[in-house]
């Protein structure tokens, strides 16, 4: 269903990381699946309810090498990042109600252990 | 090396389908095409749109997506190749900077993702995901953000795997993480369980995610590897395509899951597997016009189908029917019609079901 979003890109380098922009769209918002350990954006209300969370798999400690498969080469391999940077993009709906995004890094693990990090919290702008 | 190595000449919405407000919308960008090698760009992505049409499960979605072609030019033709990796040490002046040799892989082609990703937002605004066609001829490609991939034989199949991956949530499926025969600390899965929902490490029948898709005959586990120090060299003891639970996958060699022998998210030249497939549709259906339920009389042209029909135009919800032969429709999903009212579909070829 069409509906107003929000996207946002973002940057990072490390831990750090920047927005480069906000911009309202109307389009159909893809359903949100069940976010991985890593990385993830929160919808937030002011009081912190969150209200949509969608996972950042895109944001790897290493990265993914394919090869055709000659000359011995495995046909794919991950490779540990030197520097984890890159840039990203969020697509969460347009809420009245929504106040902030944040992000989080989840450690993983079983729930009762579970270590989830706040990296970044970033006001929606009225207007963009 | 920068975007003042080139412009952006102008959009094509490629395959069309209706309102990218209600549809999926692929971008294609391409990297280190020359002015005069647009006509080539054009055909590489019209290649690419071929690749995933005909791609289960694309092939039944189909009409939910809009695919977008944005003509890039660059100064220079190809990608930077270091020869630190390997290469002949060659650069190329191109607008998103395409290179190999990233992370000290050669293969490992990157772009500078915030021009790709602010192209693609300019061009069109409702994009869900982008994919840069890079003009070399060495295999390579990555994910992320954006996927990358270069014209070698097969190096498109890396975009597939990265859609995998960045669209649809989708784990990786193989069970090594620097290659089978090198790793030595990937015999057993972390118990913790995975939240993507083609890799599991839970064993039992009664609670497995894919379990709706596995025959009660299916041995469960299908496969233990014998060996958790290496790769499982076993073949698949089971007719192909059979869902069950195969051990060896998320980078691990025991006690990770995979619900199909094979998959495109465990080696890129093999299809999806039933359950990769099954989340590929379940994010896609939303976008995918409607059909209309009560046809009274049809008229046919070559291309188009036209319908006078009554009643409430559904959204399409099956895996299997109608949507594999109407490509768009209009009115589109979920209004209302009037007896005596119009719907025209562009169909694909091949009679009405
Ligand atoms: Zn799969």
């Amino acid at each position: 269903m069409t509906e107003p979003a929000v996207r946002l890109v973002f940057e990072y380098d490390g831990d750090e990381v920047r927005m480069l922009s906000q911009q309202r769209v109307e389009l159909t918002i893809p359903s949100a699946g069940e976010p991985a350990a890593g990385w993830r954006a929160e919808l937030r209300t002011a009081e912190g309810g969150v209200l949509d969370r969608r996972g950042l798999p895109w944001i790897p400690l290493d990265a993914e090498v394919f090869a055709p498969g000659v000359d011995g080469e495995p046909s794919v391999r991950r490779v540990p990042a030197e520097r984890r940077t890159g840039v990203f993009t969020v697509l969460v709906p347009d809420l009245p109600e929504a106040d902030h995004l944040a992000l989080v890094d989840d450690a993983g693990g079983p729930p009762e252990t579970r270590q989830v990090r706040e990296i970044l919290r970033v006001p929606l702008r009225a207007e963009s | 090396m920068t975007t003042a190595d080139g412009q952006v000449l102008g959009v094509t919405r490629v395959v069309d389908h209706g309102p990218p407000a209600e549809r999926w919308n692929l971008v294609i960008l391409g990297d280190g095409y020359r002015a005069n090698q647009m006509t080539q760009y054009a055909q590489d992505a019209a290649r690419l749109c071929v690749r995933l049409e005909a791609t289960r499960p694309f092939d039944s979605v189909w009409a939910g997506l809009n695919l977008y072609r944005v003509d890039v030019t660059s100064t220079d033709s190809g990608a930077d190749d270091p020869a630190a990796c390997g290469g002949p040490g060659t650069t190329a002046r191109t607008y998103f900077d395409a290179s190999f040799c990233n992370n000290g892989a050669r293969r490992l082609l990157l772009v500078n993702q915030a021009t790709a990703l602010s192209v693609a937002a300019q061009r069109v605004p409702q994009f869900h995901a982008v994919v840069v066609i890079v003009n070399s001829q060495v295999y390579g490609g990555s994910g992320g953000a954006v996927a990358t991939y270069s014209l070698a034989t097969g190096a498109e199949l890396i975009a597939l795997h990265e859609l995998g991956h960045s669209a649809f949530g989708l784990a990786d499926e193989y069970e090594s993480y620097l290659g089978c025969g090198i790793d030595t600390d990937r015999d057993h899965h972390p118990a913790a369980e995975p939240a993507e929902p083609n890799v599991t490490v839970n064993t039992d029948r009664a609670t497995l995610k894919w379990r709706s898709l596995v025959a009660q005959a299916t041995p469960i586990p299908t496969t233990r590897n014998a060996d958790c120090t290496r790769c499982d060299p076993q073949p698949d003891p089971l007719p192909a395509a059979t869902v069950g639970l195969y051990e060896g996958a998320h980078y691990y060699h025991c006690g990770a899951f995979r619900p199909q022998f094979d998959c495109r998210m465990r080696a890129i030249d093999k299809e999806f597997c039933a359950v990769c497939a099954q989340q590929i549709r379940r994010v896609l259906l939303p976008f995918t016009p409607a059909i209309v339920p009560d046809v009274r009389e049809m008229r046919r042209s070559a291309a188009h189908q036209r319908v006078v029909a009554a009643g409430l135009v559904p959204r399409y919800t099956g895996a299997t029917g109608p949507s594999a032969w109407v490509r768009s429709q209009s009115p589109a999903g979920g209004r209302t019609v009037r007896y005596g009212s119009e719907v025209t579909m562009q169909l694909r070829s091949g009679p009405i079901p």
